[in-house]
């Protein structure tokens, strides 16, 4: 063997290695991937698959955030409406139609053998342009979609006094979380959909050195470099954060003159009907009224969905989907009963807990149902929520707040009225029920009358097949309306 | 000199060799990572040392959506934090058993009770307990519930229960019962005596 095809066959080994070493990794990121969508009711997320070597995502999962969606399929071809906007899309094809539009793609949309429409990532704002007629923002690097212009450009100013100040704004309040380490400040937002104009700033200036972003695992961070310590002050209500240099340390003879001042984890005022104030990021600073001019409307909590798919009741039963057709039946009925309805998710997306209760608190909702699916036993187990008593030193600390976990507490006896309905109205369609506290999230946050339901099977068929019967989900969802109707009329009684 | 073609078949051949030998190790590991899983399931025992005394567990029969006292002798330490511990091993041993009337994660296991000044009790739980507990709202809820009551009855001076799970706080149980919150033993008897069956 001559020494050239060694040396080949060695590089080719290396090659070899190389491949068999990146290909587990490779694989295990791709099943990892997913798209956060920044709406001005929070933050969901949606599963990315690769096709032909693309990121790809279902239309139907980011659809329901734009809007109302309607989904028709005849053989190979699948319609999609928002509102009153229908796009056509066929399988293998480099074209489709939103409205009178027609899109060219260089890749091709796929349709699954579900009816599911892939659409590549990178048509997506033309797509929603199409469909709404407004162009979000789409951030393939860090996978991330801002719709109706939640996207919140940070303005930057470097304030050279002696020692300079790096003063950011906001648009809106924002409620990072904060690392210091040194001359390193690190602003983490998790929730809010915070964006920089630029990746990188560098200064010539003695204390602020530079100021970076970036945007790791769905978050968003802004590094602030200095050259000594920072300290990092709020003002006009949350919107702005000024990074000035760090007092020097107080000689080690000295005491302080005062005390520093305590660093509550309480979120929300005292005060009832009130919401929290700073208590989540993306919650307004100042507090709101409940039932100001906001109309009334209803906040449907389809308990769990993407990841976290609840209780697996089989291979394909999961308690994610029962939650979600039964809350799409309840909005139904309550929107026959002229009553306004809102689900918190209307398609398979992950969202978190503390999201749930943040989307009804700032949307203001009137009433909140919460649907969970499951056993043991038969019939519906309707829950208010188990508010801990304030601890009385805690409170009296807080001056006028209250821990975030017991937002809920002037709402209960509102949550019980609400609940006695349920299962009065259950009964009265012959359907077992029972009314209980629980401790279940997110109900302890939430800032209006709220109950959660857990379906279990009817007595008369205590099987999946019961719990999944469209005759029972029915049966479920009018006494829920009927249920609110009722506390409301009560409701209004007792305020007059 | 080696031909082309044998040199593509050479290289295939070590990539394949290679992908095998990834693929293999994978197996081993998730094995290994099976065979100890299946270890650590073992149901707890109680320790050897200390004297045997009646205790009263509050136990969640799923079937009936009901919740039973029981009468156990278990041997117990002479610390508080111990007699916690031991006391809510031999709760979690009943919902071990095959069959059981409640279901908890298998391995599930109590790392350590922390009994604070005030009458706070923090339960740090091991990872088993919540990642392999039934989801649902009553399942997590008799769990919880069933371990603060019997808690309550058998440490005197718990008022508040706070659930940790390997050290950290936790969000829920199993995707319902809210783990962050800090449990009020009174507000908890009430729900026990609700769903009691005497």
């Amino acid at each position: 063997m001559r020494s050239t095809d060694v040396r080949r066959l060695a590089a080719l080994a290396v090659l070899a290695v190389l491949v068999a070493a990146v290909l587990p990794w490779v694989t295990r990121s791709a099943e990892e991937k997913r798209l956060y969508v920044f709406t001005p009711a929070g933050i969901s997320s949606i599963s990315i698959t690769d096709q032909d070597r693309h990121e790809y995502i279902a239309l139907q999962d980011l659809l329901p955030n734009l809007g109302q969606v309607g989904i028709r399929r005849e053989r190979d071809v699948v319609r999609l409406r928002v509102g009153a906007v229908e796009g056509e899309f066929r399988d293998g094809r480099n074209r489709f139609r939103i409205g009178k539009m027609q899109v060219e793609s260089a890749l091709k949309v796929r349709i699954d053998e579900s009816g599911r429409v892939l659409v590549p990532l990178d048509l997506l704002p033309e797509i929603i342009k199409q469909y709404t007629g407004a162009e979000p923002e789409l951030r393939l690097a860090s996978h991330k979609l801002y719709l109706r212009g939640v996207a919140q450009y940070v303005s930057i100013e470097l304030r050279r006094t002696d020692p300079s100040t790096l003063v950011l704004t906001f648009p809106v309040a924002v409620s990072p979380n904060i690392t210091n380490e040194g001359g390193r400040v690190r602003l983490s937002f998790t929730h809010e959909p915070v964006l920089m104009s630029a990746d990188r700033i560098d200064y010539q200036d003695k204390l602020i050195q530079s100021i970076a972003f970036s945007e790791p695992n769905g978050a968003s961070e802004i590094t602030v470099q200095g050259a000594a310590p920072l300290l990092t002050g709020f003002s006009e209500g949350g919107r702005v954060i000024t990074l000035s240099a760090a007092p020097a340390p107080p000689k080690i003879a000295q005491a302080p003159a005062q005390p520093p001042p305590s660093t509550s984890p309480i979120a929300a005022p005292v005060t009832p009907g009130r919401l929290p104030a700073t208590a989540s990021p993306g919650l307004p600073e100042t507090p709101l009224p409940v039932h100001g001019v906001v109309p009334f409307f209803v906040m449907i909590d389809p308990g769990h969905g993407g990841d976290d798919s609840g209780a697996r009741f089989s291979e394909k039963f999961q308690e994610k989907d029962v939650t979600l057709a039964i809350a799409r039946r309840l909005r139904a009925e309550l929107q026959d009963r002229g009553i306004t309805a809102v689900l918190l998710r209307d398609s398979d997306t992950t969202l978190p807990l503390e999201q749930r209760a943040e989307g009804a608190n700032l949307r203001r909702a009137g009433m909140f149902i919460s649907l969970h699916a499951g056993g043991p036993g038969v019939g519906v187990r309707v829950y208010t929520a188990l508010v801990p008593p304030a601890d009385p030193k805690v409170r009296e600390q807080a001056g006028p707040f209250i821990p975030w976990q017991s937002v809920h507490a002037a709402f209960l006896d509102k949550s019980r009225v609400l609940g006695e309905q349920m299962v009065s109205e259950l009964a009265g369609r012959k359907v077992d029920a029972q009314l209980m506290p629980a401790s279940i999230a997110p109900l302890s946050r939430v800032a209006s009358p709220a109950v959660a339901l857990e379906v279990a099977p009817p007595r008369d068929n205590p099987s999946l097949d019961g719990l999944n019967a469209p005759a029972y989900q029915q049966a479920v969802a009018q006494a829920a309306a009927a249920a609110v109707v009722g506390a409301l009329a009560h409701m209004l009684e007792e305020h007059k | 000199m080696i031909s082309r073609q044998l040199q593509i078949t050479i290289a295939l051949l070590l990539i394949a060799l290679l992908a095998g030998g990834v693929y293999m190790y994978e197996l081993r590991r998730r094995d290994e990572r099976n065979l100890l899983q299946s270890a650590d399931a073992r149901p707890v025992t109680a320790p050897v040392a200390g004297p045997k005394v009646p205790v009263t567990l509050v136990v969640a029969f799923d079937d009936d959506g009901v919740l039973m006292r029981r009468q156990a002798e278990v041997a117990l330490p002479d610390d508080p934090s111990g007699r916690a511990r031991e006391v809510l091993r031999a709760l979690l041993a009943e919902y071990l058993q095959h069959p059981a009337p409640h279901k908890v994660g298998e391995g599930a296991d109590v790392d350590a009770v922390y009994l604070v000044e005030g009458g706070l009790c923090v339960v740090d739980m091991n990872a088993k307990f919540a990642t392999g507990h039934p989801s649902g709202v009553l399942l997590e809820q008799f769990t919880v519930a069933t371990m603060i009551e019997t808690l309550a009855v058998n440490i005197p001076g718990v008022r508040r229960v706070k659930f940790l799970v390997e050290g950290k706080e936790r969000e829920t149980l199993a995707g319902h019962a809210d783990l962050t919150t800090m449990y009020d033993v009174d507000a908890v008897h009430q729900i026990v005596t609700g769903l009691e069956k005497h």
